[in-house]
């Protein structure tokens, strides 16, 4: 190896190991927060309300009193679950429809392809404002929402992945030692479209992170009094002059959610 | 769905810089934002909620929609600040014969915004129209109550009853429209201070000054009530200048605003806001329910957590500034008793609770903060509630129209000052009665206030029925909001009313 592809190998280890960082850091602050916040989220306080962040309030009080850091450890929680579920949902579906579909080509892949171009064609969040209005508000509503309007971007990346892939020698090798095709697509090619499908897994999760949190914030997400990172931004948005660790500790966490995925992200994509 | 997705766009924007506080707006000129529009003579002032779909005065269900129309229609009379009727289209209106005679004339020269004069032919077409001798269905049912009509001369109008109605005249208030005129849903005309100019749905409705006015004109050219269904937004029109004037804010949204670019007044919204319930579906059906929820929320909690402690505490559908008719024994009837509530959900059945949904429209931040610590108290006596927000257009259809709904938090004002237009609503047939209250003897008591003639006795029966809302537990009352509202310092002349409108003509610029 050269000496410049070495230095360069090292400056995305450090993307690699400062986004793996930043996003263990957030699931650690998740995985917590499912089991315990220093203060009760929900419990209001008429004595306590928005007071600046202290020992006692790491990140100050909400309106109601509300402690801010145990909401956002709550509402953390909603918006990265959320995401997980519409990564792995649409992940799944989208992967699985891109391989056949890039895999065997024809007919059935022109359809596909042209379906998953429609649904494109609207913004993600359009979409999933369609299946929120199908489904009502709520938490895996939303999920299930972003999920479908996610599932072309996924299907897309596997598509041409499978397609590229499927008239290389080792594949048509595999075939003629008498592998099947869904053997052939499992064992053979789908480790060799990893380099391709982990960023886009990624960079669809802090997409979905951002979109939970949007759809929360128009009040269609998580609903009141439940926390969300969306709702409590907009919210915190209207108290910008008056409490304004409010919208910079959620606001905060959910660039280090974002950040820290897509570095992580941008670091798979060549290491 | 193209503004859904505008505002997601900004959404994103500042999701991703954290939150940096942008406005939408620059379309209005903001060349001198701390003045304002007090050089063109204009003003901005935001509403959080569209008009009703029709602008006919006659049909207008909404009370945003009454407070803007309030400054394009008049009717014989109209209320004035301290709740008394003044004459407006009339000159004069004069009650005779023990209330069986009402005597109206009419003034002169009143015009209407197309130019027209105001005759006895349109008067006619207008009452007509509200009491429904038009065949129609009667707006105005209090009106059904007048036998004749005549008229002696072009200027005199006589309406005879056949027993005295003591409430009569303050129904007089009703709008005078064009007679045969019928494009009074989209492009209303009426005789008020403002005529009106344009209305873009969703965004905004422009009135300007109506110079062949009768009275003493406005001195404001031209008023624009811009719709932003989003309460930051509201905010953010102020700081950004795009507005000057927002009242029914919060508390806590009044906190926020400028105080140097703004003074801040309080008065009181006069509603009576409750979470109201709906009293046919399950488990609401059940009066011991209904008490326990009462007895289980203390209202003064609502109060401080939600509104820094301002606000009237209510027991029934009745505010204060119906000084004759409010009655303030009923305000503390439910004292603050959580093992008592659960004793009732117990006899109720409901020994660990139940599940129930506040739909709520998520335009109006006070009713949201208030769902958002009900939520909170109820789950103190193991009910266990869920805020379904809605748009208002929703809320509006769903909920006040299909009466759809387990429960919703809403502030409910009269239309007239009448305590028939606060408690006429819980009749079990009338049209309007969303929550579905059915009470047989609250019926009754509403036909003998109906048929009694003397005004101490029509009160005392009017008294009785708040007592029977209060009692049965119809809804659980909580309060009459305090009504802050931010005024751009120059802008002078606000004033509060004991019926939900804003005076735009009373408002005036200083000179500078």
């Amino acid at each position: 190896m050269s000496d410049p592809k070495v230095k360069k190998a090292k400056k995305h280890n450090i993307l690699l190991i400062a986004g793996a960082a930043l996003t263990l850091a957030v699931l650690l602050f998740t995985f917590v927060g499912a089991f315990y916040t220093p203060r009760d989220p929900d419990a209001m306080n008429a004595a306590e309300k928005l007071l600046p962040p202290t020992l006692n309030h790491l990140f100050g009080t909400d309106k109601f009193g509300r402690d801010i850091f145990s909401r956002v450890m709550k509402g953390t929680l909603s918006t990265v679950s959320t995401a997980l579920l519409t990564v792995l949902a649409g992940g799944g579906v989208g992967i699985l429809a891109g391989a056949v579909t890039g895999y065997f080509g024809g007919k059935a892949d022109a359809v596909l392809t042209r379906l998953g171009d429609t649904v494109t064609a609207f913004p993600a969040v359009l979409t999933a404002l369609l299946v929120v209005s199908l489904l009502g508000p709520g938490g895996w509503q939303v999920a299930i929402a972003l999920a479908v309007a996610f599932i072309p971007s996924f299907m897309r990346v596997s598509r041409v992945s499978f397609a590229g892939q499927r008239r290389l020698p080792y594949v048509i090798s595999a075939r003629l030692q008498g592998a099947s095709h869904a053997g052939v697509m499992l064992r053979h090619i789908l480790p060799n479209t990893l380099p391709s499908l982990l960023p886009a897994l990624t960079i669809g999760f802090s997409n979905a992170v951002l979109a939970e949190a949007g759809m929360s914030y128009l009040g269609i997400g998580v609903t009141p009094p439940d926390a969300s990172l969306g709702y409590m931004l907009s919210e915190a948005q209207g108290m910008l002059a008056l409490a304004p660790w409010y919208a910079v500790s959620c606001g905060a966490v959910l660039l280090a959610a974002v950040l820290g995925v897509g570095l992580l992200g941008e670091g798979l994509k060549d290491a | 769905m193209l503004k859904r997705a505008l505002a997601f766009l900004l959404a994103a924007l500042l999701l991703t810089l954290a939150a940096c506080g942008k406005h939408e707006g620059g379309k209005e000129p903001d060349a001198g934002a701390d003045a304002g529009r007090a050089g063109e003579n204009s003003l901005v002032i935001g509403v959080a909620q569209d008009l009703d779909e029709s602008l006919d005065p006659h049909y207008a269900v909404a009370a945003g929609t009454r407070e803007v129309m309030f400054n394009v229609f008049e009717g014989l009379l109209k209320p004035d600040r301290n709740g008394n009727l003044v004459p407006a289209i009339a000159e004069s209106v004069n009650v005779e014969e023990n209330g069986t005679v009402v005597k109206i004339t009419l003034r002169s020269g009143v015009k209407f915004h197309n130019g027209a004069t105001v005759t006895m032919r349109d008067v006619l077409y207008s009452l007509d129209r509200v009491r429904g001798a038009d065949g129609k269905e009667a707006l105005l049912p209090a009106l059904t109550a007048i036998d004749t009509v005549e008229t002696p001369s072009d200027a005199e109008l006589v309406l005879r009853l056949a027993e005295a109605q003591p409430e009569l005249t303050s129904y007089l208030t009703f709008a005078i429209i064009p007679a045969d005129y019928t494009e009074q849903a989209t492009k209303p005309v009426g005789t008020g201070p403002y005529r009106f100019v344009e209305r873009v749905v969703l965004e905004r409705v422009v009135l300007e000054r109506f110079d062949d006015y009768w009275g003493e004109k406005a001195s404001i050219e031209r008023v624009t009530f811009r719709v932003i269904e989003n309460a930051e937004g509201l905010l953010l029109g102020l700081q950004s200048g795009a507005l000057d004037l927002v009242n029914h804010l919060t508390v806590t949204q009044a906190a926020s605003v400028d105080k140097t670019k703004f003074d801040l007044e309080e008065g009181t919204m006069n509603l009576v806001q409750a979470l109201y319930l709906n009293n046919a579906v399950k488990p609401f059906d059940d009066v011991r329910v209904r008490q326990a929820l009462c007895y289980g929320v203390d209202r003064n909690e609502i109060l401080s957590l939600a509104f820094d402690g301002r606000g009237t505490l209510l027991g029934s559908s009745m505010y204060p500034a119906f000084t004759k008719y409010f009655d303030d024994s009923l305000t503390n009837y439910y004292t603050y008793d959580p093992a008592k509530a659960k004793e009732l959900l117990a006899e109720a059945g409901y020994p660990d609770g139940f599940e129930m949904k506040i739909t709520v429209p998520s335009n109006y931040q006070p009713h949201m903060d208030t769902a958002e610590v009900l939520v909170q108290l109820l789950g103190k006596i193991g009910v266990k509630a869920k805020i379904e927000p809605v748009e208002w257009s929703v809320w509006v259809d769903r909920v006040y129209t299909k009466r759809d709904f387990e429960s919703t938090v809403i502030g409910v004002d009269a239309s007239s000052m009448t305590a028939r237009a606060m408690l006429e609503r819980f009749v079990s047939d009338y049209g309007k009665n969303f929550i579905n209250y059915k009470n047989d003897e609250y019926d009754r008591l509403f036909a003998e206030a109906q048929n009694t003639f003397d005004d101490a006795q029509q009160t005392a029966v009017y008294k009785k029925m708040e007592r029977n809302l209060t009692e049965n537990a119809a809804s659980l009352y909580i309060q009459d909001l305090a009504d802050m509202v931010a005024v751009r310092k120059g802008l002078t002349g606000l004033r509060f009313y004991p019926v939900y409108v804003l005076d735009v003509a009373a408002l005036s610029w200083d000179a500078q």
